[in-house]
């Protein structure tokens, strides 16, 4: 999934939304991967007040990745080496913004995704790049990613769900690792908000017990473990949570290899336990004080957290 | 003088800031630690008490956990766990119902 952020607003939170379809994010990464030129380090260009840039990042650690493409990039800036292809490819990326008000983010509260908005965006990125614009054909390709793996769940075979490729150097690093905890983890949702179950829908918990971080997280969208997702709902993550009574709760998430990655609040994430083993089955490793272990959940595409 | 408990994983670590009385002692207390021997390091496990994070006026920083104290390259001994029994003291009201288990861990070998 790509987290676009037109970079526009002084006061105001500036424009967000999350494109969610893999054909759509692998089509526009390939065009921006072949275009040469498009992207621009973020913040290299204009700084101004008023349009600056489309902002896109990658929000997950198993996200397939494009030779020439960074993670993280602006398009639509002054900054990009073809002026006319980066234009082009933002056009197209802020065309898109009202398909994808479904997915609701914090920034909607203020700042909401309509047609007065899009407008706006459109002339001021124009006005700022001034070149003409022509719409690209829809994407055709089939997702494809080698960094997940689809499995039959073990304890439910009719329910599937994807296990991700290791890969703890997405989230540790200064930029990420601060900002981001156990549930942006398991998750695998890179918000940098140190995201709360709940917390995007109102429904966040002051109550560190099972049954009330269980609630707050299926207000999220999370789904109790044999309650099956559909494959619209690719990918689908299955996470374990467990709480330190009064005091806290974690969250795990199944990789592929038949072991579990977590990241303890602001720490580094990582795939042992409190004795340094391997975490093989969340329920029998070494938790210190999260000592109650509450059950195992899907979270499929449509889950935010915040 | 800013303080960190970082013992959470899905909250936030909470953090407050110490009056400067508090900070004064507490500076004087660090500075009468000698070095640690014997190879001691300080590594913190992952879920659970990890200890304190501080930070100074002058920018320095500090980690504290089962009677060690890190600042910068240099590694201090507290073989009596003063500084971290000195910041229990100071904890602040939303998470002062934790204090028992901290006093439990702090004490454990």
């Amino acid at each position: 999934m790509l987290r676009v952020e037109v970079d526009i607003f002084s006061g105001r939170p500036n424009p967000v939304w999350i494109i969610t379809d893999a054909d759509e994010v692998d089509e526009l990464l390939g065009s921006i991967g072949r275009s040469r030129g498009a992207a621009a380090k973020p913040g290299a260009g204009f700084t101004g007040l008023g349009y600056r840039e489309v902002r896109l990042s990658l929000i997950g650690d198993d996200e397939p990745r494009r030779k020439g493409v960074p993670g993280a990039f602006a398009i639509g800036s002054t900054a990009a080496a073809d002026r006319k292809a980066t234009r082009e490819v933002a056009r197209r990326v802020v065309d898109g913004m009202l398909a994808h008000r479904d997915v609701t983010l914090v920034q909607h509260e203020i700042t909401p995704l309509d047609g007065r908005l899009q407008e706006f965006v459109r002339e001021h990125l124009d006005g700022r790049l001034a070149k003409p614009y022509k719409h690209p054909r829809p994407p055709k390709a089939h997702p494809k990613n080698p960094l997940r793996t689809t499995v039959h769940d073990a304890k439910c075979q009719k329910c599937e769900y994807e296990v991700s490729q290791y890969n703890p150097g997405f989230w540790n690093v200064p930029a990420v690792q601060p900002y981001n905890n156990c549930y942006n983890y398991a998750r695998n949702w890179r918000t940098d908000t140190f995201a709360q179950p709940g917390r995007a829908h109102g429904a966040q918990t002051g109550t560190m017990q099972c049954p009330n971080v269980t609630t707050a997280a299926m207000a999220d969208g999370l789904k109790k473990r044999c309650n099956c997702l559909p494959a619209s709902e690719w990918p689908r993550r299955l996470m374990a949570l467990v709480v330190a009574p009064n005091w806290d709760y974690h969250w795990y998430r199944e990789q592929r290899g038949g072991f579990w990655g977590h990241k303890p609040g602001s720490t580094a994430a990582r795939n042992v336990d409190n004795n340094g083993a391997l975490v093989v089955n969340p329920q029998t490793a070494a938790r210190g004080p999260y000592t109650q272990f509450c059950g195992y959940f899907y979270a499929g595409k449509s889950v935010v957290i915040n | 003088m800013l303080v960190e408990l970082d013992a959470f994983s899905g909250r936030p670590n909470p953090r407050w800031t110490l009056a400067e009385t508090r900070a004064a002692a507490l500076t004087r207390l660090i500075s009468s630690l000698s070095p640690a021997t014997g190879g001691a390091s300080l590594r913190a496990p992952g879920l659970g008490y990890r200890g304190f994070r501080l930070q100074g006026p002058d920018g320095g920083t500090y980690r504290v956990y089962r009677g060690l104290l890190q600042s910068g390259n240099g590694l201090l001994a507290d073989p009596d766990r003063r500084v971290e029994r000195f910041l229990l003291e100071d904890l602040p009201d939303g998470v002062r119902d934790v204090r028992p288990w901290l006093e439990g861990e702090i004490a454990a070998t």
